[in-house]
């Protein structure tokens, strides 16, 4: 193992390590200046130009942008290609083996892309000659499928029918049916659009057909549904705004026969036990349609689609292609109906199993299956779940499928992700995720037996398996992905245990058991313990993911104690300009109400915050805020110059000398002090007080270590400071509307109070 | 005749003796479309040598545009416009860096971090190098040059590189220690 407390450390070491170092930092700083406004992007010009050699600051910043616009409009204009040569051509990261090839962006992705609904960006051209085209795109947010052709030629395989028209426009004829539309455009072409869920060939399993007039892609548990008037919309971008000579020599070919991989094949006959048989095949292989059930199950219940040639636009990073297998632990199932279907597409291909047969032991081993298969087609590139909420028919064995919510925008650049099932006692807490895109999402979840969490981090980050085994960190391999140890090192520290893993190219996730107290972890909260929670690992469809506009970092100080309300005035008391408002602005930042800033009456050597007789726990909580430690009651006349407007506020702080450079820069930190470890005693024979009670607790992020019994029945709720009165407890005491502190009496409970414990809240009543 | 005689032996395409050699266009609009394909060819490469010496992209992204309106200050002298961008970019990160180490003293940035405690204590010592042992271990471990390559780009005798390469991993060494 190397660690920084490896005393022998050679000079090739040394170097192994600096190389690491900067080819893991330096690409941190691209991105940290890669907020570039969209505007600038957008009006940027590719043309070098100069300005004054010496510049003020304010032109020098225009500089800055104008250069990182001009390499983000290069990096955009020449797409894909410029991303991944930029790292395979960096000399730091030379060593790197074994990078995947390359695929550029091809020809006629851009101009089919354009004339498709948001999200349908995983593309695929199964047919193009002079006289048509034909795409499947996929919608990854929503498991949505579109089959589209576009006849290029006047008349070509046009046939007569006796369908019913059943819109006309200036585009054309339109005969709709569920999922369907044709257009027959005014010059003479045929526009066909189809979008399914449970197929790309169409070719549904019977249980799956969709009685509603609406279509498969329009049920009402769909999130982001397509109807027949989308689907009208669509023939008709279509139809007028495919360039009728698009197929030339730069708009490139469908993909031939020779991708798919032979092992794909040999891996559907192993796993039924019998060769495939073909259901549906369309231009070759670049669709095929096979039967996952054995011959004699007729008709079939489980069906593969193999879509070769799907061209996926690169994620939102530069980081290198991953050059590691792509296996999903968990792939994972969604309803339609009665039918649950999966999709993954790897390096080019996509998988997509539907399935009538929900029972326990089909979708597994399906699940399974498509594990196979993507790590056999390389690199993989998972879609995230469908947006849809899809509600289990109340009759059938879901057990296997879990149910679904709607998922919030997966624009942070990495698969949400959650686990399933939590180890025995924990429950969620809360789940985060940042609004600014590449933020970490955090999902703690907690157990009111100990105070040990459990953590789930996920980020968008470069595969770093590499690394880690570069820096000889103990790793192990998990459904042919490295685990590494994610810690300080190999070892666990007391409070804190950690693995990770890459789950996908663009996410990866850190596992941690952490105690925000300081606390020792529960017994068997190791990194063995972590590793048993890999198999229920699956993108998250379940987790309440909330959007925040800034996550507390890992490791971080939980959340402080509820601000205490009330009116705060602060006066400046002292000689240095400004010194009053900046500390109000910290306040008011940090949650508490500062109604106004004034003058004092005189210049004060000392501070002091004055206390009005109900607002003692507020003046506690900021004379730590502030750390003005003198505290008096509020006198009847306000030393103040000039008179507040506010009514006799709550507290008011004189600012006086001693204090007035503190808050100079205008950022520190509010400090409210430590969180302490509370102790429920249920005195209350009345469940329903005591849950109402942790409720409220849970709501404000107030930890509860443990639950007691009490010795005898309590009549009210009281609240006992066991060592002293901190902001924490005075927060507790205001949010559960107690007003004072009583003393603890052992007698209260059989036994002693655990160690550690800060205060105990009897709830009584 | 002598003069003719002189010309006679003239190679062609050689300079003619006592004429000023013809030199490169050199119009602003020749002089600004040779930059811009450098600035196309080089511009990430140095930002990136230069962040890896300043730690700051946005000061990395000043310094390349120094760089390159010295070039363009100079560009009819300079015979190696790729050494020169890059000996440029090295000399104006280390300024760049001694002028922020004053004005950082009191107020030091927040540094970036991995989340890994080996690579995060090691971006943490080399921060902590003087600028021109920064310069010199960014070269040799982010660019990958030689002691001599290095000795090259910045015009320093190459045992001066040797000894301040050396003085840096001492330095490093210690810091990672402790």
């Amino acid at each position: 193992m190397t660690t920084g407390t490896d005393v022998s450390m050679s000079d090739e070491e040394l170097g192994r390590r600096l190389r690491l170092t900067f080819a893991t930092m330096v690409p941190l700083l691209d991105s940290a200046a890669s907020d570039e406004p969209a505007q600038l992007l957008r009006d940027a010009s590719d043309r070098l130009v100069f300005e004054p050699a010496r510049r003020e600051p304010a032109a020098a910043a225009r500089w800055g942008a104008r250069v990182a616009a001009v390499a983000a409009a290069a990096a955009l204009a020449v797409g894909f290609v410029v991303v991944q040569r930029s790292a395979v051509d960096d000399p730091a990261l030379s060593d790197t083996p074994n990078l995947p090839a390359v695929v550029a962006e091809p020809g006629w992705y851009a101009v089919i892309r354009p004339l498709l609904p948001s999200g349908f960006d995983r593309i695929a051209l199964t047919h193009a000659d002079q006289q048509s085209v034909a795409f499947v795109a996929f919608r990854s947010t929503s498991a949505q499928i579109l089959d589209m052709n576009i006849t290029l030629e006047p008349g070509f395989d046009k046939k007569e029918t006796t369908d019913p028209v059943t819109f006309e426009d200036d585009s054309g004829t339109y005969f709709e049916s569920s999922g369907g539309v044709s257009l027959d455009t005014v010059d003479d072409r045929l526009i066909g659009v189809r979008c399914d869920v449970t197929s790309p060939l169409g070719s549904s399993l019977p249980t799956s057909q969709d009685p509603s007039a609406a279509g498969p892609c329009a049920d009402a548990s769909n999130a982001d549904p397509i109807d027949g008037a989308d689907l009208r919309d669509l023939a008709r971008n279509l139809a007028t705004g495919f360039p009728l000579d698009a197929v030339n020599e730069s708009f490139g070919a469908p993909v031939g026969t020779d991708v798919l991989n032979p092992a794909i094949a040999a891996q559907v006959a192993e796993f039924i036990g019998e060769p495939a048989v073909v259901i549906a095949e369309q231009n070759d292989l670049v669709l095929r349609e096979v039967s996952l059930s054995p011959a004699t199950v007729t008709p079939p219940t489980s069906r593969l689609t193999v879509v070769t040639g799907v061209y996926s636009p690169p994620a939102p990073t530069n980081a290198p292609v991953s050059t590691e297998p792509a296996s999903l632990p968990g792939a994972r199932f969604f309803r339609h109906g009665a039918v649950a279907t999966a999709i993954v597409v790897a390096n080019g291909t996509a998988f997509h199993i539907s399935t009538s047969d929900l029972s326990d032991t089909n979708l597994p081993a399906l699940s399974q299956l498509l594990n196979q298969l993507t790590a056999t087609q390389g690199a993989g590139v998972p879609v995230p779940p469908p947006a849809s909420t899809v509600v289990p028919d109340g009759d059938q064995d879901v057990a296997a499928i879990p149910p679904t919510t709607t998922m919030p925008p997966a624009d942070q650049g990495y698969t949400l992700l959650g686990i399933d099932p939590l180890p025995d006692g924990y429950q969620l807490l809360d789940a985060y995720y940042p609004t600014a895109k590449n933020g970490s999402g955090l999902a703690r979840f907690g157990n009111p037996t100990n105070t040990t969490e459990l953590w789930l981090i996920i980020r968008n980050e470069p595969p770093r398996a590499e690394l880690f085994e570069s820096l000889d960190r103990t790793t192990w391999q998990f459904n042919g992905r490295t685990v590494w140890s994610d810690g300080e090192g190999d070892s666990c520290l007391p409070d804190a245990c950690s693995i990770g893993l890459q789950w996908d190219d663009q996410t990866s996730l850190s596992l941690i058991w952490t105690d925000q107290q300081g606390n020792n972890l529960a017994p068997g909260s190791d990194q063995d313990s972590l590793l048993a929670l890999l198999p229920g690992l699956v993108a998250d469809d379940s987790l309440p993911w909330q959007e925040v506009t800034e996550l507390p970092e890992p490791g971080s100080a939980p959340p402080a104690a509820p601000i205490v309300p009330g009116s705060v005035v602060v006066a400046n008391g002292n000689t240095l300009g400004g010194s009053a408002g900046r500390l109000a602005e910290m306040l008011n930042g940090a949650g508490f109400t500062v109604a106004e800033v004034v003058n004092a009456t005189s210049i004060s050597s000392d501070s002091v915050i004055y206390v009005s007789n109900e607002a003692w726990c507020l003046g506690i909580q900021l004379a730590y805020a502030t750390g003005i430690t003198t505290t008096e009651s509020m006198p009847n006349v306000l030393p103040i110059d000039s008179p507040a407007t506010a009514e006799s506020p709550d507290v008011l702080i004189i600012l006086g000398t001693d204090a007035a450079t503190r808050f100079e820069s205008g950022d520190e930190r509010i400090d409210l002090g430590p969180v302490g470890q509370l102790i429920v005693v249920n005195g209350t024979g009345d469940n329903s007080i005591v849950e109402s009670r942790l409720a409220d607790l849970k709501a404000a992020g107030i930890q509860v270590a443990t639950e007691v019994a009490s010795a005898r029945p309590a009549d009210e709720t009281t609240l006992h400071p066991i060592t002293e009165t901190t902001p924490w407890t005075c927060g507790i005491a205001d949010l559960l509307g107690i007003g004072g502190f009583d003393t603890w009496t052992p007698d209260m409970i059989n036994g002693e109070l655990p160690e550690g414990t800060d205060a105990v809240l009897l709830i009584g009543g | 005749m002598e003069h003719t005689t002189a010309m006679s032996k003239r190679v062609v395409g050689e300079p003619i003796l006592g004429q000023p050699t013809r030199r490169p266009d050199t119009t602003p609009e020749s002089r600004s479309a040779d930059l811009e394909q450098l600035f196309r060819d080089h511009r990430e490469r140095l930002t990136r040598l230069a962040s890896a010496i300043v730690f700051d992209r946005s000061r990395a992204e000043d310094v390349v545009q120094d760089a390159f309106a010295g070039l363009y200050r100079r560009q009819g002298d300079v015979s190696n416009p790729e050494g020169y961008l890059q000996r440029s970019v090295v000399n104006l990160s280390i300024k760049v860096l001694r002028r922020r180490r004053v004005a950082e003293r009191h107020r030091p940035d927040r540094p970036p971090v991995a989340g890994i405690p080996e690579i995060d204590e090691t971006w943490i010592a080399v921060r902590e190098l003087p600028a021109r042992q920064r310069a010199v271990v960014a070269l040799r471990y982010w660019e990958d040059l030689s002691e001599a390559e290095i000795a090259d780009v910045l015009d320093w005798p190459a045992g001066t590189v040797k000894s301040t390469l050396h003085r840096a991993l001492n330095k490093l060494k210690k810091e990672i220690r402790s």
